[in-house]
């Protein structure tokens, strides 16, 4: 293999605090032994020749190259947390499989464990089928990137790498402006007096003590076209006008909420949601997480019906926005990254007693991985695997592909029983009113 | 105000707040192609109060308000000619 041209890639990159915010999490994945905060994005193709230029584009991408020789400097106080780039010269190693199944992903794929202190933060599987399709599957930690990040790391794989490097500064965060420390200080009090508000304990989880071992379980639902139209129309009618998002959060409320019914704990609903901070339609970094987070807080009377779940997510989203809350809540985990780990995990657990959240949620229902507008045509359909984080031990993401959606559920496997997932299964049904099929990995 | 003032105002909001500087926009864009979502279609409501200082009706809050700058610089005209009205 060539070797790597000289980039002038950058030595140092500071973790954004959304990063902190999933390094803190790596605390509890510790202390309870369980979770993998880890994203992975599948993508199928029919044959082995189609994914040749990715597999290449994999080996020699300077990106690819920076993840393998960085290293986590760890902050303490007034000293923030960064990657330093240590061109030791590692490379790649694209792990191949033959699987015996005719789709899926082997379970030791899905168990393997991606930690801050991996000598890689990204890893890249190749999957042959007995059908003689293939996958490629991208695995990273989730610190290093976001959803969207995964999505331009994907579209960048997926076309013929530029040859200038000029293209390099575009993938790594730009620098910060400075702003006023007073203004700093006046929005952490406001954010964090709202996140202890919105986040008071007792929250209802399907999350239950003394799970301590790590069982990684995964359940895709692929809508076809039309069942995907009719999603789309029964949002609208439930008043997700402008998207199906707060409809698809909905319905996940409420699944988790008949689960809590069923074992007599129902109770109010908290969820942080991803809020993208990037501009819209341009590209924007890859490395880092470059998010924010909108928070809902849905007691028992916002859950009695689908209609009434949305209105209070719209509302509460409207609000919120109003307020500039994502930014306010950003510049809050942008001034934690100055003080130690612990200290921000105290603050971060203390007002709802350590749930994290009643369940995860990735908002990327609107996002759409349409092989004619990112990716190369040769990637016959996208599944993205969204990370297991414990507590609360369950994740529910949806995304797009050519006009199909597909809702992807993560879990502990001892944290849903199989007579729960049968009902969740049902209330699916019931509440997108399609007919769903179920691929088990 | 004419409809074309209120394109350019919104064409501005879009590229100063939400859109990437790289985004072509003109009244007639679709804005979910440009990669405007529901948090966005919030952000442009809410500058729409701001600005005018008209509130958008529930009854107005459709897709197909939304659409392109043309179609929301022509529900805020028509939200000006009821308040005069």
């Amino acid at each position: 293999m060539d070797a790597m041209p000289k980039y002038d890639f950058p030595r140092k990159v500071f973790l954004s605090g959304a990063d902190c915010f999933h390094l803190m999490l790596e605390i509890n994945s510790k202390k309870y032994q369980t979770g993998n905060n880890v994203i992975r994005i599948v993508l199928h193709f029919n044959n082995e020749d189609s994914a040749l230029p990715i597999l290449s584009n994999i080996h020699q991408s300077p990106l690819v190259y920076w993840f393998c020789n960085i290293r986590l400097v760890k902050g303490f106080w007034f000293q923030k947390p960064h990657w330093k780039f240590e061109d030791q010269g590692n490379t790649i190693e694209i792990r191949e499989h033959k699987s015996t199944a005719s789709t899926g992903v082997p379970v030791e794929i899905l168990d393997r464990k991606i930690t801050i202190d991996n000598k890689s933060q990204i890893e890249f599987d190749l999957i042959r089928y007995p059908s003689q399709k293939v996958a490629i599957i991208i695995s990273w930690h989730h610190i290093v990137m976001d959803a969207r990040g995964s999505r331009l790391l994907t579209a960048h794989l997926s076309k013929p790498l530029p040859s200038n490097a000029s293209f390099l500064t575009d993938f790594f965060p730009a620098k910060p402006k400075r702003g006023s420390l007073i203004k700093y200080i006046k929005n952490m009090y406001e954010v964090k007096h709202f996140i202890e508000n919105s986040s008071r304990a007792p929250i209802a989880t399907v999350s239950q003590p003394g799970i301590t071992k790590r069982n990684f379980k995964i359940q895709s639902i692929h809508f076809t076209t039309r069942e995907t139209e009719h999603i789309d129309k029964t949002a609208k009618e439930n008043g997700a006008r402008f998207g199906a998002n707060a409809f698809l959060l909905a319905c996940c409320a409420h699944l988790v909420n008949e689960i809590n019914k069923m074992r007599g704990s129902a109770g109010t609903i908290w969820l942080p949601v991803p809020y993208d901070g990037r501009k819209r339609g341009g590209n924007g970094p890859i490395v880092t997480n470059c998010i924010s987070f909108v928070f809902y807080r849905l007691p028992q009377s916002d859950l009695t019906s689908l209609q009434k779940t949305v209105a209070s997510i719209n509302q509460q989203m409207s609000d919120q926005i109003k307020n500039d809350g994502p930014k306010k809540f950003n510049m809050l985990l942008d001034m934690m990254r100055y003080f130690p780990l612990r200290l921000h995990y105290f603050l971060s657990n203390r007002p709802s007693k350590g749930m994290v959240s009643s369940f995860l949620y990735t908002s990327a229902g609107e996002d759409t991985w349409d092989t004619n507008r990112l990716l190369t045509d040769s990637i016959e359909d996208v599944l993205i695997i969204p990370p297991l984080v414990f507590p609360p031990g369950l994740t529910f993401s949806f995304s797009r592909h050519n006009n199909t959606l597909r809702m992807n559920i993560v879990y502990c496997s001892n944290i849903l029983k199989e007579a729960e997932l049968e009902v969740m299964h049902r209330h699916i049904n019931r509440f997108l009113e399609s007919t769903v099929h179920v691929e088990n990995s | 105000m004419d409809t074309k003032t209120i394109e350019s105002d919104i064409i501005l909001f879009l590229k100063s707040n939400i859109l990437a500087e790289e985004v072509v926009i003109t009244p007639t864009s679709v804005l979910r192609d440009l990669g405007v979502d529901s948090f966005s279609i919030v952000e442009i409501i809410l500058f729409i109060e701001r600005k005018y200082d008209r509130i958008v009706p529930e009854h107005q809050l459709l897709p197909e308000n939304f659409t392109s700058i043309r179609s929301i610089a022509s529900l805020v005209s028509q939200l000006e000619k009821i308040q005069i009205g």
